[in-house]
């Protein structure tokens, strides 16, 4: 048996998160600055073949209501659960489907941080994107938004989604 | 855009909290959607110099020679209105400070300030958990809640 020379990383099937027409429900319309909002619980992230994904590339899409201050910041968390029950073992209070979340503050520091899309008061009410990398643990995530801008987020549905694309790592001879 | 019941439920729940209680249809709303400003009254900022401003030069003289005088500093950097009135007075009776000047320190005590304190909107707070609960509760599905809780 020959040993693979080297290995890389093959991109898995992508899941998005939206407040309609996406794999996963998130709905980010009008949410109010400091307010929190929850997605639906992913389906599992383990392929068959593959196990778990080796990281999740994260891309993250916002706009907001009124321009916000420079360097003002959308949070993202991720809360991962190891079973496929939308409600059950999750942390930080998260049901696990689409819905505003209480306490967001304290609650988020029990979710891993993913990342923040820092705003550019530049781009005023348009949309702005920013790409995280996530090293998963479990086999199902819950993507959970702290909106920190200093402004309501964006009124229109099609200005804010949240993409994850799983990575595998694949051997190669 | 209609709730479902679950989420008219939580909405009725909501405006049936004890806070609502008086408001408009219209303050109900803004109560729930939007920061409001809350008049507060607090105790003033006790300052060394405040108070030291308003007692006789005799009482000063008297006071920058007492072995408490740390202790008392300390009480007012702690804003402890309790034990400098019974700082008061103590000095009243050891003659560092006579009547008029106690009279004044405590009028010292007892102002006021005051404030507009920020409230932030119950939408943060309120439905936590509501599956598809809208950030935003459209007007309609408010109004009829609110007749219905409150009309």
């Amino acid at each position: 048996m020959t040993l693979p020379d080297y290995s890389h990383l093959e991109a898995g099937t992508k899941i998005t998160w939206a407040s309609s027409g996406g794999d996963k429900t998130l709905t980010l319309t009008s949410l109010a600055n400091d307010a929190a909002r929850e997605g639906d619980k992913s389906d599992s992230l383990i392929d068959g073949t593959k196990g778990l994904p080796e990281l999740l590339e994260i891309l993250f899409e916002t706009a907001v209501n009124a321009t916000a201050t420079d360097g003002k910041t959308v949070e993202l968390y991720i809360g991962e659960s190891d079973n496929a029950t939308a409600g059950t073992d999750n942390p930080g209070n998260l049901t696990g489907a689409d819905a505003a979340l209480s306490n967001p503050d304290e609650l988020k520091r029990q979710l891993y941080y993913a990342g923040a899309l820092v705003l550019s008061n530049a781009r005023t009410t348009n949309v702005q994107k920013q790409r995280f990398v996530y090293f998963p643990t479990c086999a199902y995530v819950v993507p959970l938004v702290v909106n920190k801008s200093g402004q309501t987020l964006h009124a229109t549905a099609g200005n804010h989604s949240l993409e994850i694309t799983p990575y595998y790592r694949k051997l190669i001879d | 855009m209609s709730l479902t019941p679950a989420q008219e439920m939580a909405l009725k729940a909501e405006l049936g909290r004890s806070e609502y209680d008086g408001l408009t249809e219209s303050d109900a709303s803004d109560r729930l959607h939007v920061t409001t400003q809350k008049a507060k009254t607090v105790p003033a900022e006790l300052s060394v110099s405040g108070l030291l401003g308003v007692i006789s030069s005799t009482g000063q003289a008297n006071l920058s020679s007492h072995p408490m005088l740390g202790e008392i500093r300390r009480d007012i950097d702690n804003q402890d209105r309790t034990a400098l009135g019974v700082w008061i007075s103590v000095l009243t009776a050891g003659g560092v400070i006579d009547a008029a000047d106690a009279t004044n320190l405590s009028a010292q005590l007892a102002l006021t300030t005051d404030l507009t304190e920020e409230v932030p909107p119950r939408i943060l707070e309120a439905f936590g958990g509501v599956e598809g609960m809208p950030n935003v509760i459209d007007s309609a599905d408010f109004s009829a809640a609110y007749q219905e809780v409150r009309g």
